[in-house]
């Protein structure tokens, strides 16, 4: 199959960027969307001229690495997939395409479709985490979880971090990733003791990076690969209103 | 005071703040469409109901109230609408909608029209029997500040062109109100599946009645019914 692609090519973090036009002609409906990308790559550096840079590692949609916008859906038109799991088929002959990186203030571009999303580590560091001593692991099934708790928490915990939550909302907001990297400890009998500096932190840290906020619209839930849930942003706002306004004293806070 | 500063600072903080103001906002425009259905029984009831919504305790309660969570909301909202835009300097050349409908994003355009609605209400029914005596409004009736409520509703909207003003308003109001009630459900934490279905239910049960009940009225006066 003949693929016309329009990719944007930006030359550093502060380049100015600008689509330029490729033809493929033999796509196989069987690439993936990266093995196409590969192919063309070939053919650009075999005419001296530096390939289109974008991320990838895994390729089995497991490690967030990939991502982009294709037509103006982030990983492409398949629910729950990623680019790197996007194959071919899902396109027809002749089918026009625009590739553009995730675009926000918080995730700079560093070169074409590649963006830097250390911003999500921030937030992570900022409070997903526990702090215990563990010792050796402990026995499987020592702490009793409820059912409903270890799915909704395993759920969120699938969360890959790719960042195509971001890049749709319309708002440019962190709330989905934030909100399951929040979910998957706050669930847990271990996230208790930080529940609520963490929810505290968290959010405070999605600010500092310079996201949007959330209004509700639910783009993200619908093109995150992983299915992650809004109802967890829900959870996270209630979190946040406990630690600031509900509890006191205000644990870990440095004015009590 | 110190955590109360940041809370609004937030971005999580401001919207609780917007969605809680929201929802008193809410509660006043339901509030005000039933009160206004005593059109339909009478010029004597409805002017008895607007002579007792001027007495001054409730007046000034009711005005502190709304002013309150409109200064509230909309500072709020200013402050979050900027938020966004600065989140995103360069937009996408391609952006196509998975989920968000038309009346979730055009919540910042469908607010303003709210906004000037209100004022222009104002203008219409209220400040006529304030000191200035301001009214646009084809014969504004009033005795000692106290303005008749029925003669100058029903005088006002049998008027076309004001008429259509209020129905169109409305249905923007219609557009503000079904994305806002849903929306402010989920920004105070409602999470779990059967609360989130009851929720728009509600919020759809809600805008429909308000809407409905007001574009009622306003007929109703058009076509002189009452
Ligand atoms: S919530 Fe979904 S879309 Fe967002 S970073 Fe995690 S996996 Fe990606
Ligand atoms: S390359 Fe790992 S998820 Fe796509």
């Amino acid at each position: 199959m003949r693929m016309k692609l329009n990719v944007w090519r930006q030359n550093g973090r502060d380049a100015k960027g600008a689509f330029q036009k490729y033809d493929c002609p033999d796509v196989s409906e069987h690439m993936s969307f990266l093995e196409m990308l590969d192919v063309l790559n070939e053919r650009i550096e075999s005419e001296g001229q530096d390939p289109i840079a974008f991320e990838h590692d895994c390729r089995e949609g497991i490690c967030g690495s990939c991502g982009f916008m294709i037509n103006g859906a982030a990983h492409g038109p398949q629910p729950r997939t990623t680019v790197c799991q996007l194959h071919m088929r899902s396109f027809k002959d002749g089918d026009e395409l625009w590739l553009e990186p995730w675009r926000a203030k918080a995730f700079p571009v560093v070169r074409d479709l590649v963006v830097d999303r250390t911003a999500f580590d921030r937030i992570v560091q900022a409070g997903g985490y526990i702090s215990t001593n563990t010792g050796s692991a402990p026995e499987a099934n020592a702490a009793p979880i409820r059912k409903d708790s270890a799915d909704k928490s395993f759920d969120a915990a699938a969360c890959i971090g790719c960042g195509a939550c971001v890049a749709m909302c319309p708002n440019a907001s962190a709330s989905l990733f934030t909100a399951a990297k929040l979910a998957h400890l706050n669930l847990l009998p271990q996230g208790q003791p930080e529940r609520l500096i963490r929810s505290e932190k968290m959010v405070v840290q999605m600010d500092v990076e310079g996201f949007g906020h959330c209004t509700n619209h639910s783009d993200c839930e619908a093109v995150c690969p992983k299915g992650i849930s809004v109802t967890n942003i829900a959870m996270m706002n209630l979190g946040y209103v406990q630690a600031t306004l509900l509890s006191s004293p205000r644990e870990g806070s440095t004015d009590d | 005071m110190n955590f109360l500063l940041s809370f609004w600072r937030s971005t999580v903080g401001t919207k609780v703040v917007v969605a809680v103001t929201g929802l008193m906002l809410l509660g006043f425009t339901l509030f005000h469409m039933i009160g206004n259905l005593q059109v339909f029984t009478g010029a004597e009831d409805m002017n008895a109901y607007g002579a007792f919504l001027h007495k001054p305790e409730v007046l000034w309660a009711g005005r502190c109230v709304v002013a309150t969570s409109m200064i509230l909301h909309i500072t709020g909202t200013v402050r979050l609408v900027r938020a966004s835009a600065d989140a995103r300097p360069q937009g996408y050349a391609k952006w196509k909608a998975q989920a968000s409908t038309f009346y979730s994003r055009t919540m910042k355009f469908s607010g303003p029209i709210v906004l000037i609605y209100f004022v222009v209400h104002l203008l219409n029914l209220t400040t006529g029997a304030e000191p200035g005596h301001i009214a646009l409004h084809p014969n504004y009736l009033q005795t000692d500040g106290v303005p008749k409520a029925f003669e100058n509703l029903t005088l006002l909207l049998a008027t076309p062109p004001w008429a259509t003003f209020y129905i169109v308003a409305n249905l923007a109001l219609g557009l503000h109100l079904f994305h806002g009630a849903y929306s402010l459900a989920k920004t105070l934490g409602l999470s779990g599946a059967r609360q989130l279905r009851l929720a728009r239910v509600l919020a759809s049960v809600l805008t429909a009645t308000i809407v409905g009940g007001n574009i009622a009225i306003t007929l109703a006066c058009l076509l002189r019914l009452v």
